[in-house]
């Protein structure tokens, strides 16, 4: 590393000047942060400082004795990384008492350290102060901070009426993990959502029965989506949670099946759970298993991650940080030239809505998945919306999407943005399971086939064209959303 | 009795027709290199007469593909020439030299009814190439089927006051500033491509409503097949297109839904060189 300079030393102007009081106590003629020896108080206000600019310093020294000080020195360093500045500063007299340094400059983020030196009756004073220079801009640093907090506040699902209620979650535990509800009593929710795999199953396509045409997504923080599904066909936990069971391909059960297990194993526990016998209808049940079940994955609530502490110490004002510099780059990128928070916003980072992202969406040959444009056709079809009569909030105020949601063009081969939450446990990637890892889909996003997405206005979406060092930095930050394994 | 079955075979007849869908004239298809091998062309022509299309004025990026498209289905398919090689040509074209041999050497071996769809903005519309290309239709008689802004139709009407322009997507533009456009130039239509803002639910937005009545013969359909996939987004387009056409005047819906382009377009092959 480059050998620090001697930084400039400077006379003491109008020394008779400078404050000596009685010992212990002086105050430097300067609003600035205060360091002390046993022979001054220094204080010193540097312009706001960033990474590989040109910055000054105003510094102002009074004698706690009758010792005045003949010349300072300012210089400044990084003690991890054993090197100092590339610039010497001067330091120049602004009258009795004060003194600016320019010409500093801090060329790389992390942990610095100013070092002042008052030298006076042939002795040093040596006074430091730590700072931690973050990478990040104040406009950077209220992007990061809309990532947070985590876990978001959280509140009953006012659609189902066993929300949160202790007995309903049991239940659902229970019917989770219950063969006997497919109609060849051998799948379970659990097949394809596996604890183990983050509650999803590892594989391109989901595979019940059959193999069906989209990836299985976590389960992990589903409790805070709007619309379920890649396609958005459902409004509410509980209806995309019995939609599994009727499919054929994954659990190929019916309404009569389902609720004639209930009926038969579970009657105690829906009983506690719904203050009710299983009714005769077996649609009602068939519901009320959903709701159970919404209950139990309403409790699926991922932990706090490497990302969320470092997101909290900078709101805190805390600079230290242990957080990775390669995952600080990725998350510069992720909120700068990447433009990922457009889509990927909030704690959750989704925005909960849809986009295409110009993955492909042949489904064989032939045959497409239209995506988000059949999900809308498919929930403004359904009985089971929140406008329907099993919204369990009469007010119908919280089906203000199912309302207005419109169909558009654009629809067709749109997918639901996931959250990135724990997105380094859910590979494979994207609607179809069509990129096996975070750096294939990081390196989607770097060589995006614009060719694929419609031309009009100003692109959201462009090639990021990252070198290979950026896809290394995004990608590692991509992995600190997934929580931390000690705690 | 004669005078009766002749009533009962007139209404039979009336009921017929009322009942047959809306025939469809699809003014914005592309069949580019990409949808080849995965939509071949018997597809796609089942694509389009499942649809119900009358016809369809389709371009590609890649010319084979439309000439493949028209040869096989000469009645439903009507060419423009695209002036991408390739998809990837959007951003560049209009400052690539090599484009205008490509477009003689297209011309002179196949019949079009236009070049485009081009995508052109602002003062893009008056670099070399643009206006060697308006030049090559102007001399060929050729529509120009631009995707454009209102800055590049009208300099594209500057440099050729008698051109046939049309405006792909409508400019994305206001209705208001649309029914302005179509107002100044007589020779301007528009297709409603990829747009939604005129129609939800089957509902016609009023100052939609207001221009399509105002120019009823000026207006167009178009499914936009950009990627090839969309080409089975074909016959769910057209359906859509019938159930917001249903909410206005039925001649203006037939003008919009496949009169104006059959009208502009379907006799323009026939004509002499």
């Amino acid at each position: 590393m480059e050998e620090r300079r001697t930084g400039l030393r400077l006379a003491a102007a109008a020394a008779g000047l400078i404050l000596a009081s009685v010992a212990g106590a002086c105050v430097p003629p300067l609003d600035g942060t205060r360091l002390e020896s046993p022979r001054f108080v220094l204080a010193f206000k540097p312009q706001p400082i960033s990474v590989a600019r040109h910055f000054a310093l105003d510094i102002a020294v009074c004698s706690k004795s009758p010792v005045l000080p003949e010349s300072i020195k300012v210089d400044a360093h990084m003690p991890e990384h054993k090197h100092g500045m590339n610039y010497a500063p001067e330091v120049k007299p602004l009258g009795p008492g004060r003194w600016r340094a320019e010409g500093l400059m801090f060329h790389m983020p992390g942990k610095w350290e100013f070092v002042f030196e008052v030298r006076a009756a042939g002795r040093s004073d040596r006074m430091a102060h730590p700072l931690l220079l973050s990478q990040f801009s104040k406009e950077e640093i209220a992007k990061i901070l809309q990532h947070g907090p985590w876990p978001p506040a959280s509140r009953p699902d006012p659609s189902n009426r066993v929300s949160g209620k202790p007995e309903a979650i049991a239940l659902g535990e229970k019917l989770f993990f219950e063969p006997r509800l497919s109609g060849t009593g051998s799948v379970l929710c659990a097949t394809c959502h596996a604890p183990f795999r983050a509650f999803q199953d590892g594989r391109p396509r989901g595979f019940g029965l059959q193999q069906v045409d989209r990836n299985t997504p976590t389960l992990l923080d589903v409790r805070f989506t709007r619309w379920y599904g890649w396609d958005g066909a459902h409004d509410s936990l509980w209806s995309q949670s019995f939609r599994p069971l009727l499919d054929a391909r994954e659990m190929n059960a019916s309404p009569g099946h389902v609720a004639a297990v209930v009926r038969k194993i579970f009657r105690k526990e829906y009983a506690a759970a719904f203050e009710r016998a299983p009714p005769a209808d077996d649609e009602e049940v068939l519901v009320d298993v959903g709701k159970a079940l919404a209950a139990f994955q309403e409790t699926l609530v991922s932990g706090r991650t490497a990302f969320d502490d470092f997101r909290d110490a900078l709101e805190r004002g805390d600079q230290a940080t242990s957080y990775p510099a390669a995952a600080q780059r990725g998350l510069k990128i992720f909120i700068g030239k990447g433009n990922c928070g457009t889509c990927h916003f909030g704690p959750h980072f989704t925005n909960g809505e849809f986009a295409d992202t110009g993955i492909a969406f042949f489904v064989a040959p032939g045959r497409v998945d239209p995506g988000r444009h059949g999900g809308i056709q498919k929930l403004k079809a359904s009985q089971f919306n929140l406008l329907g009569r099993y919204n369990d909030d009469r007010s119908k105020s919280n089906a203000v999407g199912t309302r207005h949601v419109e169909l558009q063009h654009r629809n067709f081969g749109e997918w639901r943005v996931p959250g990135l939450r724990n997105v380094a446990l859910t590979a494979p990637y994207m609607h179809n399971g069509a990129l096996a890892t975070l750096r294939d889909v990081v390196k989607h996003y770097s060589e995006l086939n614009v060719e694929r997405l419609h031309a009009d206005g100003e692109r959201v979406l462009k090639p990021l064209k990252l070198t290979p060092a950026e896809i290394d930095d995004l990608v590692m930050f991509l992995e600190t959303l997934s929580p931390l394994r000690d705690k | 009795m004669r005078a009766l079955i002749a009533i009962l075979l007139l209404a039979t007849a009336f009921c017929a027709k009322a009942q047959q869908p809306l025939p469809i004239f699809d003014a914005h298809v592309h069949y580019s290199h990409d949808a080849w091998d995965v939509v071949p062309v018997e597809q796609a022509i089942a694509l389009m007469r499942k649809a119900g299309l009358k016809r369809a004025l389709v371009s590609s990026s890649g010319d084979d593909g439309q000439q493949r498209l028209f040869a096989a289905a000469p009645d439903l398919v009507i060419p423009e020439l695209r002036v991408y090689r390739t998809r990837g040509e959007i951003g560049t074209w209009m400052r690539d030299e090599t484009l205008i041999p490509y477009l003689q050497e297209r011309l002179s071996r196949h019949k079009y009814v236009g070049i485009g769809e081009f995508h052109l903005y602002g003062a893009d519309a008056d670099l070399p190439v643009v206006r060697r290309m308006v030049e090559l239709a102007r001399k060929h008689n050729l529509f120009l089927h631009a995707h454009s802004d209102v800055d590049a139709v009208e300099r594209l009407f500057k440099q050729w006051p008698q051109a046939r322009i049309l405006w792909a997507h409508a400019g994305f533009d206001r209705p208001e500033r649309v029914a302005e456009m179509l107002r100044k130039h007589k020779n301007l239509w528009a297709d409603l491509a990829f747009r939604t803002d005129h129609a939800s639910g089957g509902k016609v937005d009023p100052a939609w409503r207001a221009v399509f009545l105002q120019f009823p013969d000026r207006f167009m359909v178009g499914s936009d097949t950009f990627t090839p996939e969309r080409w089975h987004y074909i016959p769910e387009h057209a359906e859509w297109s019938r159930r917001w056409l249903a909410d206005l005047p039925r001649d203006v819906a037939e003008r919009i839904a496949w009169k104006n382009g059959e009208q502009v377009f379907g006799s323009l092959l026939q004509r002499p060189d």
